[in-house]
């Protein structure tokens, strides 16, 4: 098919129908025409400030400040100005800062939680109001009573206001750490087992490996290290059931079965472990454990007292091949034997390795092939690539395989694959989540600390079983828009929002939270503040200062101040800094020499950013085979998983999305959420610029699964399981996999025809979640529905 | 002479948008008007695939005015108002066009827009570069490779926000631009060649308007 002028001509059209009429905000009478003869004298100023949301990046930028009003947005000039960088989303900031759907006074609940009926009430009333509900609960209850829950995209944490009344307080619990619960215990490492290598180290990449990830959508600034390494020659494969467009701009595209990653990279293993020269056997047994021994009794590990405890006084045993017995494995002239069975003072043992080699007779390549629904030649050559074709990186993001409940396999497979080959704490390796931006040079910024009196309460359990458990939890503090993003099953969370005492929302935007919430507080955006100088970060290698754009709108506040202020109502406010200023001098005031020079002056001196003094190469992690893990090795072994046969990565399926099960019967397709780039979570899903061309929500479906339901292009749906329903509008694909329908993430019930996404979402933990690092993932993806034309 | 072009490279460019968006608001474009647009080849939408589960392509095109040396715009105006400067841009003087839109009839690239009605401002003033002249109702608009920036020397707004680096701009009358030595090496190609336009917006990655996926089928 070539290009005609009737394809520009069409297209047009298809793109002016799109602008007029699918955008019901436009139709507000909040918009005015735009004053004509406005030309008068107009005084312009330049801002610096960063971007805030959650994508990981904090794109820098220039703004153009006119008669007050925050006009243009560009990119700052980084030291490195690789990262130099704007999307579409920061450009629209203009738009939404100005959104009708400003929160514009302080509200107070006048109808039932959820209805969202309000009246507006002064900031002293609202504070106060607070502060006495919060005093209640805590003179009842104790600090534990409330909870602080914060959305991932803002920038003041309410830290202070957390350690100073003693409560509990939680940032996305049990949300992007499916996958991380696998790997992290393997490696140690951060809380999401981000890859350890920056991006900008995959030109040195011979083959890239991405499991569901839609890295040019979900991270799109780091797309030029994408496309400069492929350019490069780097391979870059993409695992996924459905045509995105990462998978596009890949070099290949293994179209897979939903939720059986986990049986691909088990697959694998068994791959790489028949051809010897596939896996690197001196380094296995040099920075692995591997070679430690496994008793055949209890299947724990031999250690040299027998009992677990301390590796120092009580380390682990491996077989040594010089004196033929077994030794500890930190002891120095040991050749610890790789393979092998043996018995030592009356118990029968063998190596990790070799259970590991025993364990995976079960995953043979026509297992793997039938599970995940592709060709064994192509699994194959999958491992064949990253087992030879190394330095490989093998990753996933967030938003697919790492929301079903088997998530923690596919780590635990992943840092058994990058060990064998050899692909950790090298140039050109890593395995982890490939999004966000996260792998960079960092530093230990210096506290802000209170008097020992005052102590933050711990999260008592995972924040979706403070519904249905006995939590201690009476009064909620929701930061954003947490009461719809952080949990699934919405209808079970309102149960446990109508038995709350109290609840407060802050945030710039009437979201979907603010409905449930008692008293309301209209924070300003990230780009308004009293204060001269508002919030700072380490991002990429660089430290980033903010400065107030513009005024607050309406009678907004910022966090900053809406923190101050209500402490100052618990005479509390004393032990706070005075400014953001303040507290970002003292954060910088740190001994890590990354950070000499640089406080809030010479950041000003410096268009608001500085690199750390850090090397100039790309971050690698581990680099000196050392790991964040009680022995220093990669810990492939995990005793503590002995009970549910998982101390060995073991395939499982997921709880609800799996073929053959018999609610397949009833709900026979699987219900993602997903990322775009139009979104981040439920930030932006009200900007009129981008919906424009977004086109609104819409459940994407495969033409064959909407034939078979009657459906035509268009329609409006329900979607329903006996969780809950929600109606859309759908919209043909051929880019979804049959058997699977797809929302973007994170529309507000606002935007929907009727009902939310989370009415339907899979809230299953399973008993194995609570051992896990990070405890149970909220398996959102892991939902079956039906959909049916209304 | 200076003869001001732009290659995108169809191979990095991602589909992304920020390209639309960056030249909405530095251009006080109004809602329900783009002067920029990223197509999807062979589907009406935006975002489209073409073929069947899972023999699929996907390939964005960016399209805005391809500045034509042979410019048919500039040829129809009946007043001179659609005009080719000395630096090779195709640009519109907005007091003289008189909004009979037989550029747009003429335009092969359907790039052109016509402010129907007063428009609406969405946040209700002028945002963008101070410099951009205002349009009234009645009369044609579109891309200027961002005058009030490339007189500068600097970039225009695509150019400069693109993450993927998909676009280079440049002088192709200067042999050593690096838009030239694309133009020269790379198989560059433009758009509806057969129209004799002669645009000044090359694309690398377009492969005649075939898709690889038609190659294969």
């Amino acid at each position: 098919m070539s290009i005609s002028r009737r394809d520009f001509i069409k297209a047009g059209v298809a793109g002016t129908t799109a602008l007029g009429l699918t955008s019901p905000l436009i139709k507000r009478k909040w918009f005015q025409v735009a004053a004509k003869d406005e030309k008068t004298f107009e005084e312009e100023k330049e801002k610096f400030t960063y971007h805030t949301p959650n994508c990981g990046g904090r794109c820098a930028f220039i703004c153009t400040v006119r008669d007050g009003r925050l006009s243009l947005i560009e990119p700052n000039t980084w030291a490195d100005n690789r990262f130099s960088t704007i999307c579409l989303k920061g450009l629209s900031e203009v738009e939404r800062v100005y959104s009708p759907d400003r929160l514009q006074t302080p509200l107070k609940r006048v109808g039932k939680r959820g209805e969202g009926k309000f009246v507006p009430i002064s900031w002293d009333e609202a504070l106060t109001t607070v502060a006495d509900n919060l005093k209640d609960s805590i003179d009842q209850h104790g600090g534990e009573s409330v909870l602080i829950s914060l959305s991932s995209g803002v920038e003041h944490d309410y830290k202070f206001l957390n350690t100073l009344l003693g409560t509990q307080w939680v940032c996305e619990q049990g949300i992007d750490i499916g996958a991380a619960n696998g790997l992290e215990k393997c490696i140690g490492g951060n809380v999401y087992a981000y890859i350890q290598n920056e991006i900008t180290d995959w030109v040195n990449s011979n083959t890239v490996i991405m499991l569901g990830c839609n890295l040019l959508e979900t991270t799109i600034t780091d797309s030029k290290f994408f496309f400069e390494a492929q350019e490069g020659g780097t391979k870059i494969i993409s695992v996924d059931p459905n045509y995105s467009t990462t998978v596009s701009k890949s070099d290949q595209w293994i179209p897979i079965q939903p939720g059986t990653d986990g049986a691909l990279l088990l697959g694998m293993i068994s791959v790489i472990l028949k051809e010897k020269d596939w896996y690197d056997k001196e380094y296995l047994v040099k920075n692995s454990t591997f070679p430690f021994l496994i008793r055949e009794d209890n299947q724990q590990l031999l250690r040299l007292n027998g009992e677990k405890d301390d590796v120092d006084k009580n380390p682990q045993l491996i077989w040594d091949e010089t004196s033929n017995s077994a030794k500890p494995f930190n002891e120095k002239g040991i050749k610890p034997a790789l393979e092998g069975e043996f018995t030592v003072d009356g118990v029968k043992v063998k190596t990790v390795f070799t259970a590991l080699k025993e364990n995976q007779k079960q995953y043979t390549l026509k297992w793997a092939a039938e599970k995940t629904d592709i060709e064994e030649d192509v699994i194959y050559e999958l491992a064949k690539e990253y087992a030879t074709g190394g330095p490989a990186v093998l990753g996933w993001g967030f938003g697919g395989l790492d929301k079903l409940s088997n998530a923690d396999v596919v780590g635990h497979a992943g840092a058994i694959l990058a060990t064998l080959t050899g692909n950790l704490g090298r140039i050109g390796g890593s395995v982890g989540a490939l999004t966000h931006h996260a792998a960079a040079w960092n530093a230990e910024l210096n506290p802000w600390t209170f008097p020992k009196k005052f102590e933050s309460t711990p999260l008592e359990m995972p924040t979706s079983d403070m519904r249905e458990k006995d939590s201690s939890v009476k009064a909620v503090i929701n930061v954003g828009n947490t009461l719809q993003q952080h949990f699934a099953n919405l209808h079970k969370t309102e149960e446990w929002i109508d038995e709350l005492d109290f609840i407060l929302t802050i945030d710039p935007f009437h979201n979907t939270s603010v409905n449930y919430s008692d008293i309301v507080l209209p924070a300003g955006t990230a780009f308004e503040s009293e204060h001269e100088i508002v919030n700072m970060q380490i991002n990429r290698s660089h430290v980033l200062l903010s400065e107030s754009v513009i005024e607050p709108l309406h009678e907004s506040k910022s966090d900053f101040q809406i923190e101050h202020e209500l402490l100052a109502k618990f005479g509390l406010d004393k032990h706070l800094p005075k400014t953001p200023a303040e507290r970002i001098d003292h954060l910088l005031d740190s001994d890590d020499p990354a950070l000499d020079g640089i406080n809030v002056k010479t950041l000003k001196e410096n268009n608001f950013i500085m690199r750390l003094n850090v090397p100039e190469e790309p971050y690698r992690g581990f680099m000196d085979q050392v790991y964040d893990t009680p022995t220093t090795k990669i810990e492939v072994y995990t005793e503590d998983l002995v009970d549910f046969d998982q101390a060995l990565p073991n395939y499982e399926d997921a709880t609800e999305v799996y073929v053959g099960n018999p609610l397949m019967e009833k709900y026979p397709l699987q219900f993602i959420q997903s990322r775009s780039r139009y979104h981040v979570h439920s930030q932006f899903t009200n900007v009129d610029w981008l919906t424009q061309l977004d086109d609104g929500p819409r459940l994407d479906i495969n033409p064959i699964d909407a034939k078979a339901r009657g459906l035509k292009n268009g329609d409006t749906i329900e979607i329903f399981n006996d969780r809950g329903t929600f109606k859309g509008k759908c919209k043909f694909t051929e880019a979804m996999r049959p058997g699977m329908v797809r929302m973007r993430e994170g529309w507000w019930t606002e935007h929907m025809i009727a009902g939310n996404l989370q009415n339907l979402t899979n809230d299953t933990f399973i008993d194995r979640h609570y051992k896990l690092t990070n405890g149970p993932v909220i398996p959102f993806n892991d939902t079956l529905v039906e959909v049916k034309k209304t | 002479m200076t003869k001001m072009g732009m290659v995108i490279d169809l191979n990095r460019c991602m589909g992304c948008q920020t390209c639309v968006i960056a030249c909405k608001v530095q251009n006080n474009v109004p809602d329900g008007m783009l002067w920029n647009r990223v197509l999807t080849q062979g589907t009406e939408e935006v975002d489209g695939v073409i073929g069947v589960y899972p023999n699929l392509k996907k390939q964005y095109v960016p399209v805005s005015c391809q500045h034509c040396e042979n410019a048919p715009c500039v040829k129809v105006c009946p007043v001179e108002a659609t005009y080719r400067d000395e630096n090779g841009r195709i640009l519109i003087d907005y007091d003289t066009c008189i909004g009979c839109r037989y550029c747009m009839a003429a335009c092969p690239y359907n790039v052109r827009v016509f402010r129907w009605e007063e428009a609406v401002q969405n946040p209700n003033f002028n945002y963008g570069d101070s410099r951009v002249p205002e349009r009234k109702v009645g009369i044609v608009e579109k891309c200027t490779m961002c005058k009030e920036l490339t007189d500068e020397g600097k970039e225009p707004r695509c150019v400069q926000t693109c993450p993927a680096e998909a676009r280079i701009f440049g002088d192709l009358d200067d042999p050593g631009s690096l838009v030239s030595r694309l133009v020269q090496m790379e198989k560059a190609e433009t758009l509806l060649p057969e129209k004799g336009t002669e645009p000044q917006v090359y694309y690398l990655g377009l492969n005649g308007g075939q898709t690889h996926y038609d190659e294969q089928s």
